[in-house]
């Protein structure tokens, strides 16, 4: 058995990356092509060995030069694609980091967590969230740019795209997303508390862990102004520029859901008695101040509702003062 | 000027001259290709009419040029080396006559505008 000539290595290492279907002629073809350039040097009076060594650095990486002769792409995501790609991204990033934060922080919380762990177990959550769908977004878009439609971007541009040049600060879509989030994630965490088995009866059912009574009256009330903070971002987004009496809208909007629920948490209205009872019968437990745990992570909560609030407030005033400033300047 | 900007302007100089001729070997290999010949001979054909073209450029674009159905290609094995030979087809043909049109306007305009004159 001889050693394989360099050509052959070369016309091996070439045919490797073509479909099957082709090899056996891009094979040929390479050999004959390889040989005539190799005779001619040789004519011109370079020594065979050295012929053969240029003849085959001329092509170059044999990857690269089969990715050429298939013409498959010789990057993951192109120019056509890229920045679809990179929109998802962001839009994904934006709208699943925050929920699995809060998620998590919750769910952390009502299990006891100290604070350092819970900002631990979120942060690490976040990172993992982000490149899993980093990666996948990827994946995807790798895929569409080796099928037809990767020639193009997916959403065609067109004029109407532009952001406006509106000298007043425009509303944008972030608003509604904000405004379907807060829906959403209250309503999410409302049922998830009645039916997720964080702690369980002597008959095994979940006790619920927010007071059933607030069920009568409260619970629908804050359900109710979510709803209407939603239709107050669609009516906003409509509008595109904030005015003061959406300003005023936006104001009574927030202090309807922020004074009640921190009134709520404060006077301990809040927590299903069964619930604390069932927790301060665990073993586990003891030896822990809970009413103190309690007191820290209420005022906590209530604190940051009444900061969020007030920005919230006073972000609606800042814009209309701005957009009335900005009005006719076109 | 230091090596750096010497460099950058070497560079970018290279890669203008190249984008200059990148589509003249898709107009040459139409055109020369009208008479059937292998690959390699296609390149000693063009670099003997100057026109200047790596083995690594000129053999993915005969396949592509193939697969857009503006060349078609016969293996001859009469030869001791059996070669793939292509040949320009009817619409490689009319479009070689095309692009020689506009390549052919595009230089007139181009001398119009080094002589100072309207484009």
């Amino acid at each position: 058995m001889t050693t394989p000539t360099l050509t052959e290595r070369y016309i091996a290492a070439v045919v490797r990356r073509i479909p099957e279907a082709k090899r056996d002629d891009v094979a040929n073809e390479l050999r004959a092509s390889l040989a005539d350039d190799i005779d001619a040097r040789v004519a011109a009076g370079e020594p065979e060995a050295a012929a053969e060594r240029t003849a085959i650095t001329t092509l170059g990486d044999p990857d690269r030069f089969a990715a050429s002769l298939t013409g498959s792409p010789l990057h993951l995501i192109g120019p056509a694609l890229y920045f679809d790609w990179r929109r998802l991204i962001v839009l994904l990033l934006g709208i699943l980091l925050p929920i699995v934060a809060g998620a998590v922080v919750l769910a952390e919380t009502l299990t006891g967590s100290a604070p350092v762990d819970t900002v631990l177990a979120a942060g690490g959550v976040m990172v993992n969230t982000a490149i899993g769908i980093a990666f996948w977004v990827t994946v995807v878009f790798a895929v569409i740019e080796r099928t037809a439609a990767g020639s193009r971007p997916l959403v065609a541009w067109s004029p109407d795209d532009l952001p406006a040049t509106d000298a007043r600060p425009q509303v944008g879509v972030s608003v509604l997303i904000g405004g379907v989030l807060g829906l959403v994630l209250v309503s999410g965490l409302l049922v998830a508390q009645l039916v997720l088995p964080l702690l369980r009866d002597g008959d095994g059912d979940p006790i619920p862990v927010l007071a059933p009574e607030l069920w009568s009256w409260w619970i629908p009330y804050l359900l109710l102004v979510l709803v209407a903070e939603l239709v107050f971002a669609i009516v906003l987004y409509r509008r595109r520029v904030w005015t003061v009496g959406l300003a005023v809208g936006n104001i009574v909007l927030s202090m309807a859901f922020a004074v009640p629920v921190i009134a709520l948490i404060l006077t301990d209205a809040v927590i299903n008695p069964a619930f604390s009872a069932e927790l301060l019968a665990r073993p586990e437990l003891a030896g822990i101040d809970l009413d103190e745990t309690w007191n820290v992570f209420a005022v906590t909560v209530a604190v940051v509702i009444g900061v969020v609030s007030a920005a919230e407030s006073a972000d609606g005033v800042l814009k209309a003062a701005r957009a009335s400033r900005g009005r006719g300047v076109r | 000027m230091g090596d750096d900007d010497l460099r950058a302007v070497s560079e970018a100089t290279a890669t203008h001259r190249q984008e200059v001729r990148r589509g003249s070997v898709v107009i040459a290999s139409l055109l020369a290709l009208r008479e059937p010949d292998y690959g390699y001979a296609l390149l000693e054909r063009l670099g003997t009419a100057a026109i200047d073209v790596d083995a690594n450029t000129l053999y993915p674009l005969l396949r592509r040029l193939e697969s857009q159905g503006l060349l078609t290609s016969e293996w001859n094995t009469d030869d001791v080396r059996p070669r793939k030979f292509y040949r320009t087809t009817a619409a490689g043909d009319a479009l070689a006559r095309e692009l020689l049109d506009d390549h052919q306007r595009i230089t007139d305009a181009l001398g119009r505008l080094a002589e100072g004159g309207p484009a």
